[in-house]
C-alpha cells in the first residue's frame, strides 16, 4: 500500500513540476519585448533585419517556441540548467551562489519572529477582549497592513542617517567567512521581514490558544489544581502548537521562494534578486531554471514531509 | 482545531530546509567574493552606481553602465576632448581626402593589448569589420553605413573608404562601439567573455549583480592610472549610495536622482552636477490626429515653460536645451519658435489657428523605472499644457512595454530621455533623414530636415557645418516635431580625499585614470 501511495505521490509531483515548467516558460514569453529589446532598449530600432536575425540566433529565440521549450526541457532533464547568455555563467552556479543568502534570510527571520509572535499571541489570548488583547491585536494589524517595501525603505533611511548603515552587496560576506560581517548585512532585512511574520504568528497563536483554553482537558487540569503556568505551557500551548507550526511552515515556504522586494532594497545577492535581474534582462534560462529549482525544492520538501507525517501519525495511513 | 490534513507537514518543511541550508553553505564560500575595502585607503577605489553591466562586448554595448565600464578597458581610434573636439587616441592623426571619400588614419606605435599582443592596423581593421558584420548585431553599424571598405595598408596605416563624404565618421570612431579589439580575440571568438583592450585599466573580474573589478594597466602607452584597483559596485538604491558615501565606504557615487544629490551635505563630500548629452524631450507624433497640424505642435512648444520643468523635476539645477546638445554646436535654445516659451496667449492663438480652440487629448507614454525624474517631468508638462486645454493622458510603462510602443510610435506623445552625441548628424540623422532607422518614433517626415542633415554631414568644413546645423536647430524648433526640454543631469558624489576627478558631458568615467586618493582620508 505504501508503494502504491508513493507512486501516486511521485506522479503528482512530476505533473506539478511539468505544470510549473510550462507555466513559467509561457509567461516569460508572454511578457512584452524579448532579450534583444531588453538588452538594447530603444536602440533596437536601428538594427537591420539581418542584424536582428543574428541577435535572435545568439539568444536562441529564433527557433519555434515548442522547439525552444523542448531543448530547454531536455537539457534540464540531463542536469544542465543552461547559461546566462550575456555573461556566459552557468545558471547552476548562479543559483548555488544565491541560495545560501535566501536560506539564511528565511531562517533568521523565522528565528526572530517565532518566539516574539508566540509570546505576543499568548499575551493577547490571556485576557481576550480586554485592553491587552486589543493592544496586541492592533499592533498585529499594523504589522500586517504595512507593506514590506515601506518598512524596508524607512528602515534603510533611518539606519542610514542614524548609524551610517547602507545596503552594499560588495561588502556582503558569507556566514562561513565572517559571522559579524555577514550579520551586519543580514540582520536588518531579517528584522523587516519579521514584522509581518510576527503579526501572522501572533494571530494564529492567539486563536489556537483561545480554542485550546476552552477544551475539557484544560478544565480538568484546572480542576486538578495544577499551577497556572504549567497549564499554559504544557496543556494549552502544547495543544495549540499544531496550527502555529503549520503557519510558520507555510511562511517559511514563502520566504524560500525568494524575498524579491527585500533583497532588492537591501541589495542582497539572493534568489529573489537573481530572478528579478533575470526577468528585467529577459534572460530566459536564468528565470526558467531558477523558478523550476525553487519549485523542485518546494515539492520535494512537501513530499518528504508527507511521507514522514504518515510514519509519525498512524491515523493518516488509512487512505 | 485547524484542518487535520496539513497539521504536521510544516515541521518537516523546516527540518528539510535546514538540511538544505547546511548543504548550501559550501558553495557560498567560493562565490561570495572577497571583502570590500571599506574606508581603507589602501584597498580598491570603490565606485558605487545603481546598475550592473549587462555584457562585455563593446560592439554590442548600449547600456549606460556597460559603456562607462568598457570605455575604461578599451580604446577607440579617436576620442573627444572635454569640450567635444576630436583628439588623437589610438590614431595619432587622420586625413580626409579632397573628395571626402577616403579617410586615412596613422596609428600609434608601441601600443600593447592587455594580454601583451601588439596593436596594429590589422586589429583596427578586424574591429571595424566586426562592427559592420551583421552577425555581430552592433547598433553602431548604422553609423557606419557609408563605409565600403576598411584596409590596413601597413602596420600603422588604416584606410577607410566611403560611398559618400561622411563628416560624422570621425565622431563614430570615438564611440565605445568602435573600440579596438585584438584580431586574435575576434578570430578566437573570446570577445564576448574576456575583455582584452588597450585601455588604462585591464579587466579583473565580474560578479554578476554585485561588482566589476578593474586593475590599472601598468604598461599603458599614456600616463598610467594612479589607482591600483577600481571596483564598480552595484547599489540599486541611490539613497544607499549617498549613505555609503557619507560613511566613507565609497570613493565615488554616480546618481541620477536630483533629490538624492540635493540631500548631500557639502561637508561630507563634493557633488558634481553635470549636464549630459542626453536630453529630456516631449516627443510628439505628428502623423496622428491634431498633431498633424503644424500650429497644434507649435502651440504645445509655446505653452511649455522649460525652466518650470527644470525647477519642478530638478530643483532648478538642470539646463534648458534646444534640439542639439553637442557642446561644439551651441545655439540659441529657442530661436526658430514662433513665440517665447511659456507664452500661453500665443499658444492659444496657435491652437485656434489649428482649428482646436478648446484643445485636445494626447495619449502620452512615460517610461518608469529607468530614470528617477520621468514622472515628475511628465506631471510638470501635463500641468502646464492643461492651461491651454491640451490634456495629457499619462500612461506609465515599464521599460519593455515602453520600448515596444516607442519603436512602433504607438502614442500621441512620449515623455522621453534620448541619447545625444557630440555630432548633430549622429543625433538626428537616425530620425529625420530619408533612410533613417528610427523614422517611426521621429513622428514627422520633412524633406528640409533630411536635406540639412545630409548637407551638414557632407562637408568637413567646420564653418559650413556650424551654419548648416544652426539652420537645422531652427528648423527643428519651427516644425516642432518634438518639444525639447532640458539636458539630462548626472551627479557624481566625490569623496573628500579624492583628487583629480572630473565629470564629463559624455558621462564617461575616463577621469578615473587621472584621479588619486589622499593618504589622510
Amino acid at each position: 500500500m505504501t508503494a502504491r501511495y508513493l507512486a501516486t505521490r511521485l506522479a503528482g509531483t512530476v505533473a506539478t513540476l511539468a505544470g510549473v515548467a510550462v507555466l513559467v516558460f509561457v509567461v516569460l514569453r508572454a511578457l512584452p519585448g524579448d532579450a534583444v529589446t531588453a538588452s538594447l532598449g530603444t536602440e533596437a530600432g536601428v538594427l537591420t533585419n539581418e542584424q536582428l536575425a543574428a541577435l535572435e540566433r545568439y539568444y536562441g529565440i529564433d527557433q519555434p517556441i515548442w522547439q525552444q521549450f523542448w531543448s530547454w526541457l531536455t537539457s534540464v532533464l540531463t542536469g544542465n540548467l543552461g547559461v546566462s547568455v550575456d555573461s556566459g555563467v552557468a545558471v547552476t552556479k548562479l543559483i548555488f551562489a544565491a541560495l545560501p543568502v535566501t536560506l539564511e534570510l528565511a531562517v533568521l527571520s523565522m528565528l526572530i519572529s517565532t518566539p516574539i509572535g508566540i509570546g505576543l499571541g499568548m499575551l493577547a489570548a490571556s485576557r481576550p477582549g480586554k485592553a491587552r488583547d486589543v493592544g496586541v491585536q492592533s499592533l498585529g494589524l499594523l504589522g500586517l497592513a504595512l507593506p514590506e517595501f515601506v518598512i524596508a525603505s524607512v528602515t534603510v533611511a533611518v539606519l542610514a542617517s542614524a548609524f551610517s548603515y547602507f545596503p552594499d552587496p560588495g561588502s556582503f560576506v558569507p556566514l562561513t567567512e565572517s559571522v559579524g560581517g555577514n550579520l551586519s548585512q543580514m540582520i536588518y532585512p531579517s528584522l523587516v521581514l519579521s514584522v509581518g511574520l510576527v503579526a501572522t504568528v501572533m494571530r494564529t497563536t492567539r486563536s489556537a490558544y483561545l480554542e485550546a483554553t476552552q477544551t475539557d482537558f484544560v478544565r480538568t487540569a484546572r480542576g486538578k489544581g495544577l499551577a497556572p503556568m504549567r497549564i499554559r505551557i504544557r496543556h494549552i500551548l502544547h495543544n495549540a502548537s499544531i496550527p502555529i507550526v503549520t503557519i510558520i511552515g507555510i511562511q517559511f515556504g514563502y520566504l524560500l521562494g525568494g524575498t524579491v522586494i527585500i533583497e532588492q532594497i537591501f541589495a542582497l545577492p539572493g534568489l529573489g534578486r537573481l530572478l528579478l535581474t533575470g526577468i528585467l534582462q529577459q534572460d530566459y534560462a536564468v528565470v526558467q531554471s531558477t523558478v523550476l529549482f525553487v519549485a523542485v525544492a518546494f515539492v520535494l520538501v512537501n513530499l518528504a514531509v508527507d511521507l514522514t507525517y504518515r510514519a509519525l501519525d498512524p491515523r493518516t495511513r488509512l487512505r | 482545531m485547524a484542518p487535520t490534513y496539513y497539521l504536521r507537514r510544516p515541521i518537516w518543511a523546516l527540518a528539510a530546509s535546514a538540511a538544505l541550508l547546511l548543504a548550501g553553505c559550501n558553495p557560498s564560500s567560493e562565490s561570495g567574493g572577497d571583502k570590500g575595502g571599506g574606508g581603507d585607503t589602501g584597498g580598491p577605489f570603490i565606485v558605487a552606481r545603481t546598475g550592473d553591466i549587462d555584457l562585455v562586448d563593446p560592439a554590442r554595448a548600449t547600456a549606460f553602465q556597460t559603456l562607462q565600464t568598457l570605455d575604461l578597458v578599451y580604446e577607440t581610434l579617436i576620442e573627444t576632448a572635454d569640450d567635444g573636439e576630436l583628439e588623437p587616441a589610438l590614431a595619432t592623426e587622420w586625413e580626409v581626402s579632397e573628395d571626402g571619400k577616403t579617410v586615412t588614419l596613422t596609428l600609434r606605435e608601441g601600443v600593447k593589448f592587455h594580454d601583451g599582443a601588439d596593436f596594429t592596423a590589422a586589429d583596427a581593421k578586424a574591429s571595424l569589420d566586426r562592427v559592420l558584420d551583421p552577425e555581430t548585431g552592433s547598433v553602431v553599424a548604422s553609423n557606419l553605413m557609408n563605409v565600403t571598405d576598411v584596409s590596413a595598408d601597413d602596420d600603422t596605416t588604416l584606410v577607410i573608404s566611403l560611398k559618400q563624404p561622411d563628416a560624422a565618421l570621425l565622431n563614430v570612431l570615438s564611440q565605445v562601439g568602435t573600440s579596438i579589439i585584438d584580431e586574435d580575440a575576434i578570430k578566437a571568438k573570446t570577445v564576448e567573455r574576456e575583455p582584452n583592450g588597450t585601455g588604462p585599466f585591464r579587466w579583473g573580474s565580474w560578479d554578476q549583480g554585485q561588482k566589476v573589478t578593474l586593475k590599472a594597466n601598468k604598461d599603458y602607452w599614456g600616463d598610467a592610472a594612479k589607482l591600483e584597483t577600481v571596483e564598480l559596485r552595484v547599489i540599486p538604491d541611490e539613497s544607499s549610495i549617498l549613505s555609503g558615501m557619507k560613511a566613507g565606504s565609497f570613493n565615488l557615487g554616480v546618481v541620477s536622482d536630483p533629490s538624492v544629490a540635493d540631500q548631500a551635505n557639502p561637508d561630507d563630500l563634493e557633488v558634481l552636477s553635470q549636464p549630459t548629452l542626453s536630453y529630456h524631450v516631449l516627443q510628439l507624433n505628428g502623423r496622428k490626429g491634431p498633431l498633424k497640424k503644424l500650429e497644434a505642435r507649435q502651440a504645445i512648444a509655446c505653452a511649455l515653460d522649460r525652466q518650470q520643468v527644470v525647477d519642478t523635476a530638478y530643483f532648478g539645477q538642470g539646463e534648458v536645451t534646444g534640439p542639439i546638445t553637442s557642446p561644439a554646436y551651441d545655439y540659441d535654445e529657442f530661436e526658430g519658435l514662433p513665440c517665447e516659451p511659456g507664452d500661453l496667449d500665443a499658444a492659444r492663438d496657435l491652437l485656434t489657428k489649428a482649428g482646436y480652440p478648446d484643445g485636445f487629448t494626447l495619449n502620452t507614454i512615460v517610461m518608469v523605472g529607468e530614470y528617477a525624474t520621468a514622472t515628475n517631468i511628465a506631471q510638470s508638462v501635463q500641468g502646464q499644457l492643461k492651461e491651454i486645454g491640451v490634456e495629457l493622458k499619462l500612461q506609465q510603462q515599464q521599460t519593455s512595454v515602453y520600448v515596444d510602443n516607442w519603436l512602433e510610435a504607438k502614442y500621441d506623445a512620449a515623455v522621453a530621455l534620448n541619447g545625444g552625441s557630440t555630432d548633430p548628424y549622429l543625433m538626428y540623422g537616425r530620425y529625420f533623414t530619408e533612410t533613417a532607422s528610427l523614422k517611426k518614433p521621429a513622428g514627422l517626415d520633412d524633406p528640409k530636415l533630411g536635406e540639412l542633415l545630409q548637407q551638414g554631414n557632407a562637408t568637413t568644413d567646420e564653418g559650413e557645418r556650424q551654419e548648416i546645423f544652426k539652420q537645422l536647430q531652427q528648423e527643428l524648433l519651427r516644425l516642432s516635431p518634438w518639444v525639447w526640454l532640458q539636458h539630462n543631469q548626472s551627479y557624481y558624489l566625490v569623496g573628500k580625499n579624492v583628487d583629480g576627478f572630473k565629470a564629463l558631458t559624455t558621462e564617461s568615467l575616463e577621469y578615473l585614470t587621472k584621479a588619486s586618493r589622499g593618504d589622510s582620508g
